[in-house]
């Protein structure tokens, strides 16, 4: 009977619900530390913890429309505190959370394998898209990333599995 | 239409929101203009959760930093603490290091000012009893120090020489109940003896009953007991009340008995001036304690024996300043000491002018406290103390470059004013009962304004200081005869030394356990040729 419900769970694509004020209450957190974090320790200038909040919440809701959304959200949001202007991080993040969303919906993502490699690929993801979109729009030269950000890279996928662990705890499984 | 849009629907939302930020963005760059409202509202947004956040950790940090802070306030505290010990002790060496070179400092002044030949000692420790008030010293008989010296600060006298060892000295104080120094009141010019009276006090006792002494008088030595020297300050009187026969005169020394660190041993000493001092002038209790002591006017020639030790200093110049301070005579001591230097002076033109034919004397007036006999003949052409040995009486005050006459070789005290009541002739029989019923009150040196004094005499008269009185026989009463015994150094005398006195011992007999080789100070003025040869 559960294995029924569960089929049925499946079939509907959202498998985890979250409170929406968890939601806002982590992307809120995720911009200030984003924001605070590199006043005391300047390497950590090289996180992106809101594209880690909106891979998160892509995945495990399942839904496009929600992951697109929560990253414009979430990118306008971080573009709102830049001195660029408005739209790079917001249209960025906001295919980036309609990719996760598509990924969360056809393979599971609860791994940890699978979540290290999807945020290491998304990181990737983000970055190209916002230097293509500086380089079209802007009118900025790219620049290709070298070995450093691969490193990074790393470090944001290692970071995502502790932290999507720690998210995970919040989380309402149907 | 609108199956299209449920189908696709999630690629035209992502379309649409990214349709909507790409408008946004070209709008911005292409009117070159912000979307403030945007901004506002996320600045709005985000800023007072910051704030939050920020104070929280700021908060955090603080609690955490105070906290590491307090730890490191506590060791930095503790640290400091034995840093504030340790500059407490540095300190409080430096300050003991500062006050040791204080007293070293006004040591030496007084070493330098006083004539005596004398020796740098620390006091090591005290006697071990209450009744015994005797010091130790670090200097012993390796440096020169011998039995009857004596020890003396820049305050006042210590007291004497003891016992001697080869390191160390014991020193016995003048508080000492068994200690006596020869006295001599400064403003009365009377004599007396001081004995310890325990504590921290002295009692100067045979002063008279109808003697005036009031409190505040100082007190010096008498150079009498052939130990101290004349000259040097011993106390103040503190109270001087009547007694059955003589006054209770408590004297408080200057030097601070109780706390001495260092102090200096005369191991040759030689006699100064007692500062007078007019008869109604303020209470001499008002001079302060450490000045240092009256300079020589008359500084001996210790041309013999030489430094006991390599510390020692021998003080044969006069203090400058002090000689010529007297601008004209007032007295006539003063004319006398004139006439003595005007003859001295020529003397000594004559010793250049003989190439030397006349040696320098040596022991004139100088007690020496070694024992040490000086070589003979050395006492010929001595530039004796002017103020202490006035040119005979039978000159004439003033006349200057007139060689004063020559006092009998013996049996007279005429033109030996000085000699004459401490040793009159042995064979006149009037001078045994009068001369020493005198003796603690005359002046040793003071010359008489009168042409000459008879032998037997009653004393002589003072010529300045104060009205003369006779003072009744201390209670060891001699049977007339001298009180002291003769000088071994000095060749000349009639006694030789190490002789026992035929005569009995003076009043003051027992201060010095070697009262036979005491010598009057007459005795050392006499030479072979004249007083003044």
């Amino acid at each position: 009977m559960k294995v029924a419900v569960r089929m049925r769970s499946d079939l509907r694509v959202e498998v985890h619900r979250f409170n929406p004020l968890l939601v806002i209450v982590a992307s809120l957190f995720a911009i200030i530390i984003q924001g605070y974090l590199p006043m005391w320790f300047p390497t950590t200038a090289a996180l992106d913890l809101p594209l880690l909040v909106t891979v998160y919440f892509a995945l495990s809701r399942r839904s496009q429309i929600a992951g697109l959304l929560i990253g414009a959200v979430i990118g306008l949001a971080q573009d709102s505190l830049s001195h660029g202007p408005i739209g790079m991080f917001g249209m960025t993040k906001t295919i980036v959370g309609y990719a996760a969303s598509s990924l969360g919906v056809r393979i599971d993502t609860d791994h940890a394998s699978v979540r290290l490699l999807a945020v290491f690929g998304f990181y990737y993801v983000h970055t190209g898209l916002f230097l293509m979109l500086q380089h079209v729009l802007l009118g900025k030269a790219i620049q290709i990333p070298g070995p450093r950000s691969l490193a990074v890279a790393m470090v944001h996928a290692i970071l995502a599995v502790v932290l999507f662990q720690f998210l995970d705890r919040f989380r309402k499984d149907y | 239409m609108d199956t299209l849009f449920s189908r696709y629907r999630n690629a035209v939302v992502l379309v649409a929101a990214l349709f909507l930020q790409l408008v946004l963005l070209a709008f911005q760059i292409k009117r070159d203009k912000d979307v403030p409202l945007i901004r506002i509202w996320a600045i709005g947004v985000i800023t007072p959760v910051e704030k939050l956040v920020s104070g929280a950790v700021r908060g955090v940090y603080g609690v955490w930093y105070g906290y590491a802070d307090l730890r490191q306030a506590r060791q930095e505290s503790q640290g400091l603490s034995e840093e504030v010990s340790r500059l407490k002790l540095e300190r409080h060496r430096l300050l003991e290091e500062a006050a040791e070179a204080r007293r070293l400092r006004a040591l030496v002044q007084f070493r330098d000012l006083t004539p005596s030949v004398t020796v740098a000692a620390r006091v090591i420790g005290s006697s071990a009893s209450e009744t015994s008030r005797v010091l130790f010293l670090d200097r012993g008989s390796e440096s020169g120090i011998r039995p009857n010296m004596a020890v003396i600060t820049a305050e006042g006298i210590v007291g004497k020489v003891h016992r001697v060892f080869r390191g160390t000295a014991q020193v016995l104080v003048i508080t000492d109940p068994d200690s006596g120094v020869g006295a001599l009141l400064e403003r009365s010019r009377l004599h007396g003896a001081l004995r310890g009276f325990g504590g921290f006090f002295c009692q100067l006792r045979y002063v008279a009953n109808d003697e005036k002494v009031e409190p505040g008088d100082q007190v010096f030595t008498s150079g009498e007991d052939r130990i101290y020297p004349k000259g040097l300050p011993i106390g103040v009187v503190t109270s001087a009340k009547t007694g059955a026969v003589f006054k209770e005169i408590m004297v408080q020394p200057f030097a601070r008995l109780n706390r001495l660190e260092e102090v200096l041993v005369v191991t040759r000493g030689v006699d100064q001036e007692i500062p007078a001092k007019p008869e109604p002038g303020p209470a001499v209790a008002e001079a302060p304690l450490a000045e240092p002591p009256p300079a020589p006017v008359s500084p001996g020639a210790p041309a013999s024996g030489g430094r006991p030790v390599a510390d020692t200093v021998a003080k044969p110049k006069a203090v400058p300043g002090l000689e010529g301070s007297r601008s004209k005579p007032e007295t006539d001591a003063d004319r006398m000491q004139d006439a003595y230097r005007a003859t001295q002076s020529q003397k000594s033109e004559a010793q250049r002018a003989l190439g030397g034919l006349l040696l320098p004397a040596a022991g004139g007036g100088v007690t020496d406290m070694a024992r040490q006999p000086p070589p003979t003949g050395s006492n010929v052409g001595a530039p004796l103390a002017a103020p202490r040995k006035p040119p005979p009486t039978s000159a004439a005050p003033g006349s200057a470059g007139v060689p004063p006459a020559q006092p009998p070789p013996t049996g007279s005290n005429v033109g030996a004013p000085l000699a004459a009541p401490r040793k009159p002739p042995p064979t006149t029989g009037a001078t045994a009962s009068t001369a020493p019923a005198v003796q603690p009150q005359s002046p040793p040196r003071k010359a008489p304004p009168t042409s000459a004094v008879p032998a037997g005499n009653t004393g002589p008269a003072q010529p300045q200081s104060a009205p003369r009185k006779t003072q009744p026989k201390p209670p060891p009463s001699t049977t007339g005869q001298p009180p002291e015994g003769a000088k071994p150094q000095q060749p000349a005398q009639q006694k030789p030394p190490g002789q026992p006195p035929s005569d009995s011992p003076s009043p003051l007999a027992w201060l010095s356990p070697h009262s036979a080789l005491r010598t009057p100070h007459s005795a050392l003025l006499r030479t072979p040729g004249g007083p003044l040869k």
